[in-house]
């Protein structure tokens, strides 16, 4: 690996790379949660095979972080769940399949994007592979919410407004235009958060159009600028549940573990 | 929806029937025929739903149709 | 895709040691091509999964790859390549670099690689 492969990314860098990972790790223990849950069978193969991509995802995301000097046991087995930085709907594992659907296909599209947007050449390669497992993702959410859009548009909008506000806070602020956005400022992403949003809203414009389904608005003060918390790419301090955390850890299965 | 998966392994190759799906749309069972028959890397895999499955009977012609 | 796209293509892209290796380095090819892949039966070489291996006074760098991220075997696959590696007279350490660039793809598989799969009755 080169030098210039091995050199510090800025700080906000990190926390951006954290934030996509955890939102991951989160993605992979709720598509867990869900696998034996599904409508049918085909949706529970589909999901179970979208965890496992997470995860895998999140080992090498967790590879690069340790790179940067993160520590890999604080990543992986010590932390307390204020410290996950994943998107908040992740937070709460939802309670019913359309909710469920509309939760992990706004966060597994927004972490794509916020993904797809690095430059960085240490992902170089990375992506492209992660956009391979991703593409499978996004095109089951789709068409799954196409179906639901139909037989459920109360219940498939209720879990856009529910959810729209946390995802727009993961993208980031609307203040973080091109000339401000202070990842593309450091070369380390070449889309701007604004322009993210757009494009994200827009997908789900298209993708419910001539259906009953509204798709939640854009505002500029959500999430409102001078309350985001960068690090957590989130407002307020919410987080996940205490048993969630120790299920990632895997606290009850450490007595099995083999050194 | 049942929807019926084709795969062959190399173009020229006859078609096998890997299996069925269960699907609420065509976009659906596409994903889904990946999902669960993507175990080898086919050449070709298609979907077909299952009514547009015609079936081909043997009727005896009756004498009085024949001229 | 964006600029993290690694290059198109496998042109130029070798599998096992270089024509100028010594006979060392000859030496940690043949062993890291004793390593199955654990779920078909080849070689992680035939498999293409080495990129490279680097020795620096005893010190090997082994660079490597996986068909699938999401790949249940990935740590054991490691074990078992330092394992191996650990075993040669003048080895002193082993590390395993993982890399994406360029992204694995069935094109880099070896024709050795592609007789076995085609007995053991697996489709290319």
């Amino acid at each position: 690996m080169s030098a210039d492969a091995e050199s510090r990314w800025p700080a906000v860098a990190r926390d951006y790379v954290q934030a996509i990972a955890d939102t991951k790790l989160l993605l992979g223990q709720r598509y867990g949660e869900w696998m034996l849950k599904g409508p049918n069978l085909e949706d529970d193969i589909s999901g179970a095979s979208n965890g496992q991509d997470e995860i895998g995802q999140v080992r090498q995301l967790f590879r690069l972080l340790e790179k940067q000097g993160v520590d890999r046991d604080w990543l992986e087995t010590d932390r307390e769940p204020a410290e996950y930085a994943n998107a908040q709907p992740l937070d709460e594992e939802a309670e019913a399949w359309p909710t469920f659907m509309v939760q992990v296909a706004l966060s597994d599209r927004a972490a794509w994007l916020l993904l797809d947007a690095i430059r960085h050449e240490d992902f170089t390669g990375m992506v492209q592979k992660m956009g391979e497992d991703e593409y499978f993702h996004l095109e089951h959410h789709d068409a799954r919410l196409e179906t639901l859009a139909v037989d459920q548009p109360e219940a498939v909008e209720a879990a856009l407004e529910r959810y729209f506000p946390g995802i727009l806070a993961f993208i980031g602020p609307a203040t973080y235009g091109a000339g401000e956005d202070p990842l593309v400022e450091a070369d380390f992403t070449d889309r701007a958060v604004a322009e993210i949003r757009g494009a994200f809203r827009e997908h789900y414009v298209d993708l419910f159009a001539g259906t009953d389904v509204t798709v939640p608005a854009l505002t500029d003060d959500v999430p409102d600028p001078d309350e985001w918390d960068e690090k957590r790419r989130r407002s307020g301090d919410g987080h996940i549940d205490q048993r969630v955390a120790d299920q990632l850890q895997g606290v009850t299965n450490r007595e099995y573990v083999i050194e | 929806m049942k929807y019926h998966v084709f795969t062959r392994n190399r173009s020229g190759d006859d078609m096998i029937h890997a299996g069925t799906v269960q699907a609420d749309s065509d976009r659906l069972a596409r994903i889904y025929a990946h999902r669960t028959y993507d175990e080898e890397d086919w050449d070709f895999m298609g979907v077909v739903r299952e009514e547009d499955l015609l079936e081909v009977n043997e009727e005896p012609i009756s004498s009085r149709g024949v001229a | 895709m964006s600029a993290n796209t690694a290059g198109t293509g496998t042109a130029g892209f070798s599998i096992g040691p270089e024509e100028d290796a010594d006979e060392f380095e000859q030496e940690l090819w043949a062993t890291v091509d004793e390593v199955p892949d654990p779920h078909i039966p080849v070689s992680l070489v035939d498999m293409a999964m080495i990129y490279d291996i680097e020795v620096d006074a005893g010190e090997v760098t082994v660079t490597m790859t996986y068909p699938c991220m999401g790949c249940p075997a990935y740590d054991m696959i490691q074990d078992d390549v330092r394992a191996v590696l650990r075993t040669v007279r003048g080895v002193t350490d082993v590390t395993i670099e993982v890399t994406w660039d360029p992204v694995w793809s069935k094109d880099m598989l070896t024709d050795r690689a592609r007789e076995e799969l085609r007995d053991a009755g697996i489709g290319l």
